[in-house]
């Protein structure tokens, strides 16, 4: 099965400003503002820094939220990685 | 010289001649107009603000006349005029004043970029401002004109001017505009507060202006620092309620009421995210002016 990691658009210029559980970022490329809580801010924030797959991606989350990484966590940032992508911020890209 | 200088017949003449260079704040207008309920409005309501005697320079000409055609002899209208476009469809005559008021937030909230523009009230006190965006309906020009009555200074009852280099908001001092029952309110609330003749049936309802404060004339030039961010809800016989929000909603919800946040773009996201930070936001319900006041007077600067 191809594994495929994501990673945030290299063209999306992503500006981001933390309050407490609230993360807002603002995407240079389309002009779009979006608010994210607190799992969307730490999730897009780990992407920022490297890419990684869903899986790895949850254990990050997981490891700085004090998270266990279990199924569920796995499908909400499944459905997060989603709405990233839908949105523009992040694309997939195939693992090497 | 200031308006108040002019007898009514040579501010009269002016308006119809070579016009009136009008100086609200950190703009010139030069306005022409033959229709006597503008020159009243002025005369009233402008009193205390400078003329440019000297200058050929105005940020807007605008000019409020009758259409040209059989028009102005069937249904007595009036057409606003800015640079020699007419950006709107005629209104009835007896509605010129209110749409000087009314063109004159377009001239300014359409052309501006200099400064993030953002649909709200704004006072001052003690060096810092209270930004309170809102939609219409929401009591916000009432409050407005109820808290300059009681010691705040007017920056503007409608656009809050957030400068790009600083992030300062840039007074834009002007009559405050109230709409059907807060027009009594606010003269039974401040009966010394001038508020000229109404104008009904118009689309808003009936409306009026009151005159702003001499002090906020003067104080024109004088910025202030952004510091609450409040978005005011009136509710018929609700309690007063002052109730903290979070920033990054309130971030979102002052977008939305920003007329050109989108058009300023990365820069537009760092004015808007820098203001929110350095200030304390709210929302705040309440249905007693008083009461209003109370809290308000009792709003501590936000933390540096």
């Amino acid at each position: 099965m191809l594994t495929t990691e994501w990673v945030v658009d290299g063209d999306a210029a992503l500006l981001l400003r933390q309050w407490g559980d609230e993360c807002v970022v603002y995407n240079s490329v389309s002009g779009d503002t979006h608010l994210l809580n607190a799992l969307g801010g730490v999730a897009l924030t780990s992407l920022l820094q490297a890419p990684a797959t869903a899986d790895g991606l949850a254990q990050r989350v997981a490891s700085q939220l004090g998270f266990e990484a279990d199924e569920a966590l796995l499908e909400t940032i499944g459905t997060l990685l989603g709405d990233f992508e839908r949105i523009g911020l992040i694309r997939q890209h195939p693992l090497q | 010289m200031n308006v108040s200088a002019l007898t009514a017949a040579e501010l009269g003449r002016r308006l119809r001649g070579c016009g009136l260079s009008l100086r609200t704040g950190a703009f010139v207008a030069l306005v022409r107009s033959s229709v006597p309920s503008v020159a009243e409005g002025i005369g009233a309501l402008y009193a205390d603000f400078p003329l440019e005697e000297n200058s050929d320079f105005a940020d807007f000409h605008i000019g409020l006349e009758p259409p040209r055609d059989l028009r102005r002899w069937i249904y007595p209208q009036i057409v606003f005029d800015f640079d020699g476009h007419a950006p709107f469809k005629p209104l009835p005559f007896d509605q010129a004043f209110p749409m000087f008021e009314w063109g004159l937030n377009w001239c300014v909230s359409s052309h501006s970029h200099q400064y993030l523009i953002i649909h709200a009230a704004v006072m001052e006190k003690d060096g810092f401002a209270v930004i309170m965006p809102a939609p219409p309906g929401s009591g916000k020009s009432t409050l407005c004109a109820a808290l300059v009555n009681r010691g705040w200074r007017l920056l503007s009852d409608e656009l809050a001017l957030i400068r790009k280099d600083d992030g300062q908001a840039v007074p834009l001092p002007r009559p405050v505009s109230l709409k059907n029952a807060s027009i009594e309110v606010i003269r039974n609330f401040e009966p010394t507060a001038f508020i000229n003749r109404e104008c009904r049936d118009t689309i808003k309802g009936t409306v009026a202006h009151m005159k702003p404060p001499r002090d906020a004339v003067l104080r024109a030039q004088e910025t202030a620092k952004p510091g609450w961010v409040i978005f005011p809800r009136y509710r018929k016989d609700a309690a007063t309620v002052l109730q903290a929000r979070p920033k990054g909603g309130t971030l979102m919800a002052v977008a939305d009421n920003a007329f050109n946040y989108s058009l300023l773009g990365t820069a537009g996201f760092h004015m808007l995210a820098d203001m929110i930070d350095a200030c304390d936001c709210y929302d705040f319900t309440y249905s007693n002016l008083d009461q209003a006041i109370e809290v308000f007077a009792a709003l501590q600067p936000p933390a540096p």
